[in-house]
């Protein structure tokens, strides 16, 4: 049993393991699009609520289970305040280049940048 | 022997609950501003429940403790994402250490990728939306240095305690004796 408590070869099986997770991850899911972002695409609860111009300066307001105040300015769009317990929306920061995407999950919201033509998004249905 | 337990599982509930609080004031979402990134201190518990008390109790205090967690300082969503997270992960450890290859290295290591494949999908079935997966990457290259850390703090830890009678709880030490 004493032997379980430290590090083994087998470990190193384990690191492979996660590694090799790690690479498939990032094969599959980590798509960088080059396409020059455009929209703002604001979700709530998987339905599309508003499309707005990356260019275009403003602030949104979405309520529901929770509030967040959405900011878009100098074409890139953060959550600039949410009353959500977490902060991890607000903790992301902003968002520039397309593809890329905030998330506040307990108001089940989702911003998605994507580029200006609706074929070259890759994670919309 | 079996209130011994009992009584040790609430103190270690007690523990995990300090350990998760104590994580929100490690500011490691600012060094990786992705949501959902944390230490997994709790862990320790998991694991030191899983290899000293056995799967049940472990079972029992992780869920205990991500209910309480999400009462004191939470949501429902926040619950929905904890409880997927930690199950998977404490199947895939628990697996792990049957498995009679791994230490308790790669036992956290597997555990903490599982966690984070648990939270992405929880994420997704709570957002209607695959784009949570988009953060799958960064997320489990987080665990992969998370589940080292704590990998390595678990080794010491059961290391130490191994030798103490107070600690020796599980049935097949009782067995063995």
């Amino acid at each position: 049993m004493n032997k379980a408590y430290r590090f083994r070869k087998g470990d190193l099986f384990a690191v492979a393991i996660a590694l090799a997770l790690i690479a498939a991850s990032f094969l599959i899911f980590f798509q960088p699009e080059k396409t020059e972002p455009a929209n703002v695409e604001i979700y709530q609860n998987g339905r599309l609520l508003y499309t707005f111009s990356l260019y275009e300066s403003r602030t949104i307001h979405i309520g529901g289970d929770y509030e967040n105040t959405i900011v878009i300015e100098n074409a890139s769009v953060r959550i600039a305040s949410s009353t959500c317990p977490g902060q991890d929306c607000v903790h992301t920061g902003g968002i520039h280049s397309s593809g890329q995407n905030l998330i506040c999950l307990p108001n089940r919201l989702e911003i998605r940048l994507t580029g200006s033509s609706d074929d070259i998004d890759i994670i919309s249905r | 022997m079996k209130t011994k337990k009992l009584t040790f599982c609430a103190i270690l509930v007690a523990l995990a609950l300090c350990m998760s609080l104590l994580e929100r004031f490690l500011p490691l979402t600012y060094l990786f501003p992705l949501p959902g990134i944390k230490l997994g201190l709790s862990n320790l518990v998991t694991l030191f429940a899983l290899y000293f008390l056995g799967f049940p109790y472990a079972c029992a205090i992780l869920v205990i403790r991500c209910v309480l967690g999400s009462i004191f300082a939470g949501s429902l969503t926040s619950l929905a994402y904890s409880l997927t997270g930690g199950i998977l992960s404490i199947l895939v450890s628990f697996l792990a250490m049957k498995l009679n290859l791994f230490s308790v290295y790669g036992v956290s290591l597997l555990g903490a990728c599982a966690h984070s494949i648990g939270q992405v999908i929880a994420a997704s079935v709570l957002l209607g939306s695959i784009s949570p997966f988009g953060y799958l990457p960064l997320l489990l290259c987080v665990s992969f240095i998370t589940g080292l850390v704590i990998g390595s703090v678990s080794s010491l830890l059961l290391r130490n305690l191994s030798g103490i009678p107070a600690f020796a709880f599980s049935n097949q030490e009782d067995s063995n004796s």
